[in-house]
């Protein structure tokens, strides 16, 4: 067990690089003008920017649910596509029985997505 | 395997009826599939079973009977459904086609040979409740409903998965015979996290059946979700839980009796007195069925808590009991609650004089849930209480007596409401399926009370 | 180096979640959740279990947390502050017996990986024997999806049939209702 954790796969430190040099970037510009830049503070500026007009009411609005509705598919065909993915890679050596299978899997979903159009769940009226 | 193929192209089919408008076809389809998946299973019947597609699924008796119990289950509730559904919303297919994907879910579980199989069934059966709990959208008992089971059974869910990474970490297989083999071969050298596996998949399992100190959910979802999917959630989802622990622990865990079986017992005393204590308080029909599906669940770790070879065969007929006088209790219950609007006991007031045969039936019901002789419910406890004496727990024999007393007292409380108190009230129409359903529930309720050795036999 | 970013991810994850589970800032907690969420993806990289590492990215971070910050959108303010102002009895369960539950699943936990040096399973032991183990260069997920696809074929089929459900119900339950 020992040796398998002291040789991480090497593949990711790129990731882990700009994930470090990502975030660093953010935290160090905000740092950054919170130091040197001046501070002013008015009543306009600490209120809440609506394009110049008056501010009206809570920012907090409900907003429609059609959004939640995309976000929900969203994520259920994420799913399925993580499970397209360790059949794509060795795609050639399932030969055609993976094939069929996976329009087996497929054409469940896809029944599923008639239904939702055929129910209008997508549409934005 | 055919049935199970057949049973999801069904609710897929369905699904499909209610888009092309043909409303009118939806419960006959469904009821067709239905009694056809039940045939092929009879077809089954009698042949060696052998693990298919490598070792997911093991269609031995054990599975073939309780699937049919299920199957057989949600054909009653389906036939309950007629004009209940029509009146909450225009879409009922969806209703078909969700109880449908949960009785898939169902079948599954109680079929598994493999704990990715368990886990997968578990997941369809529940996911379908959760959303099936929710449907009456307007309506605020039902949402709480919704997101009470929803949260709860995400949790769980958690626990079964972890149960199954640790039992997997320590025999290194998801199949129940890799698994029966490595607890078999190192009777001393089990793994702590073999332990730690089986206390998690108890907890997530008796979290399904509703069985305490895990079933803080089960009045409030019972009581808030529409009363047809409570009936559904009250027998089907708890036959396929019992019969899913059942077979993991029968497959896999009997030589670890010692280890599991205390956690168990305690689990069971529990179950009973805070399920038979709160049902005595409540004022709601609704809430004293659901409350006393608590101590059922208690009735039914017994089979467990004494797990030998009788184990299947007593679980089988007390479920069946069970199931069969739950669904005449609520399904007079949506009668009841249509002609007066109230779930509470002054509402039976008087049944008995206008609907004599009615309040017959609910009488039955109500027998057999309290385990009085000639009904198949007394069978039922008679079974479990005697496997336990075979295993001389005499204590718990001793409390579940005094639970059984104190389950008497609360079913009387229906019937002395429908039979001694005198109230004018107009008959309530029973509508044709109906009457079939109550017939047939109490007619089997009564014949399996006099000839129980038409069940004992079969697995 | 490797050892010092494992505890780095590990301290990170552990400490955010610490400090998520006792806000009482909604927002807030959803963007520490966020961390925790990527910093668990580490850690699964350092269990060779790259797949799921993506995985836990894709659908967690890139999905069930935009799914959850819409939620906490859609929801209106002044049920947002019942909520946290906790006199709302619809989350009724007393904090003592949460505590007491996780209390006791730690317990189990830390026992049993405490007890793992002596029983190290049999299967694993027979596996570093035979040479069959995962290499750091190894491909995880070409052997996941020979699984997949041989042995597990029935559960991944079945997979569809849990997923089109979701979608199904998702689809019915926030549909407009036109008539009361």
């Amino acid at each position: 067990m020992e040796s398998e954790l002291l040789s991480t796969p090497q593949d990711f430190v790129p990731i882990l690089i700009q994930l470090i040099v990502a975030a660093g970037f953010g935290v160090g510009t905000i740092i950054i003008t919170h130091l040197i830049g001046p501070k002013v503070r008015t009543e306009n500026k600490l209120g809440a920017f609506e394009s110049g007009v008056e501010v009206i009411g809570n920012a907090r609005q409900p907003f429609s649910i059609k959004y939640f509705i995309v976000a929900i598919l969203f994520v259920i065909f994420d799913i399925e596509v993580i499970f397209m993915y360790p059949w794509a890679v060795n795609f050639r050596e399932f030969g055609l029985s993976g094939l069929i299978e996976m329009f087996v899997f497929m054409g469940l979903l896809l029944l599923g997505f008639i239904y939702i159009i055929k129910r209008k769940a997508l549409e934005w009226d | 395997m055919s049935a199970i193929i057949t049973l999801s192209l069904l609710a897929i089919l369905v699904l499909y009826l209610g888009l092309f408008k043909a409303r009118r076809a939806l419960l006959p389809v469904s009821l067709l599939g239905l009694v056809a998946t039940v045939v092929l299973y009879g077809v089954q019947w009698g042949k060696t079973a052998e693990p298919l597609y490598s070792g997911m699924v093991l269609f031995d008796h054990f599975a073939v009977v309780f699937s049919v119990v299920c199957v057989i289950l949600t054909i009653l509730v389906l036939l309950l459904s007629k004009d209940y559904f029509d009146k909450s919303s225009p879409h009922v297919a969806e209703y078909y086609a969700l109880l449908l994907f949960s009785l898939t879910g169902a079948v599954l579980v109680v079929s598994f040979h493999n704990l990715a199989m368990l886990f997968i069934g578990i997941e369809i059966m529940s996911v379908a409740l959760y959303i099936l709990a929710g449907i009456r959208k307007k309506d605020f008992a039902s949402n709480e409903a919704a997101l009470k089971y929803f949260l709860m059974g995400a949790y769980s869910t958690g626990f079964l998965l972890f149960g199954i990474a640790l039992l997997y970490g320590a025999s290194g297989s998801f199949d129940l015979a890799a698994i029966k083999e490595y607890v078999v071969s190192n009777p001393q050298g089990i793994s702590p996290l073999f332990y730690a596996g089986i206390l998690l998949l108890i907890v997530s399992l008796a979290f399904k059946l509703g069985a305490a100190p895990f079933h803080f959910w089960t009045p409030d979802v019972y009581d808030g979700s529409p009363i047809l999917i409570t009936i559904f959630m009250a027998t089907v989802v708890k036959t396929a839980a019992i019969a899913g622990f059942l077979r993991l622990f029968y497959f896999c865990f009997i030589p670890l009796q010692d280890f599991w079986v205390p956690v168990l017992l305690v689990m069971t005393i529990i179950t009973l007195f805070v399920g038979n204590l709160t049902a005595i308080v409540q004022q709601s029909v609704k809430r004293m069925l659901a409350y006393s599906s608590i101590s059922h669940a208690g009735y039914l770790l017994f089979a467990i808590v004494a797990i030998g070879a009788t184990s299947a065969n007593s679980v089988l007929f007390y479920v069946t009991a069970y199931s069969l006088s739950t669904i005449i209790g609520f399904g007079s219950l949506i009668l009841v609650k249509r002609a007066t609007g109230s779930e509470h006991f002054e509402a039976f007031n008087g049944l008995a004089k206008k609907n004599p045969y009615l309040s017959l039936a609910i009488a039955i019901a109500m027998l057999s849930l309290a385990g009085i002789p000639l009904t198949a419910g007394f069978v039922g406890k008679f079974m479990m209480f005697s496997g336990v004496l075979a295993d001389y727990q005499v204590l718990l024999v001793v409390l579940a007596v005094i639970n059984a007393a104190m389950g008497i007292f609360y079913y009387f409380r229906v019937i002395v409401a429908m039979y001694f108190k005198p109230l004018d009230r107009d008959a309530i129409v029973v509508s044709g399926p109906y009457r079939v359903v109550f017939f047939l529930a109490a007619l089997i309720t009564l014949l399996l009370g006099v000839y129980p050795a038409w069940l004992t036999g079969l697995i | 180096m490797q050892a010092l970013v494992f505890y780095a991810f590990s301290a990170i994850a552990i400490g955010s979640a610490v400090v998520l589970v006792s806000m009482q800032n909604m927002a807030r907690a959803l963007f520490l959740f966020f961390i925790v969420l990527f910093s668990v993806a580490g850690l699964y990289v350092f269990a060779l279990a790259d797949f799921v590492a993506i995985t836990q990215i894709l659908i967690y971070v890139g999905g069930v947390l935009v799914l959850m910050l819409f939620a906490f959108m859609l929801s209106n303010k002044t049920l947002l502050d019942q909520l946290q102002r906790g006199t709302s009895h619809f989350f009724a369960l007393p904090v003592w017996q949460a505590l007491l539950i996780s209390a006791c699943f730690l317990a189990i936990l830390v026992y049993a990986s405490l007890q793992l040096g002596t029983f190290q399973p049999a299967w694993m032991v027979a596996a570093e024997a035979a040479g069959t183990t995962i290499g750091p260069a190894d491909s995880t997920v070409n052997h996941i999806g020979i699984h997949l696809m041989t042995r597990y074929l029935l559960p991944f089929e079945v997979v569809s049939i849990l997923l089109m459900m979701a979608l199904v119900g998702a689809a019915h339950l926030t549909r407009k209702e036109a008539n009361p």
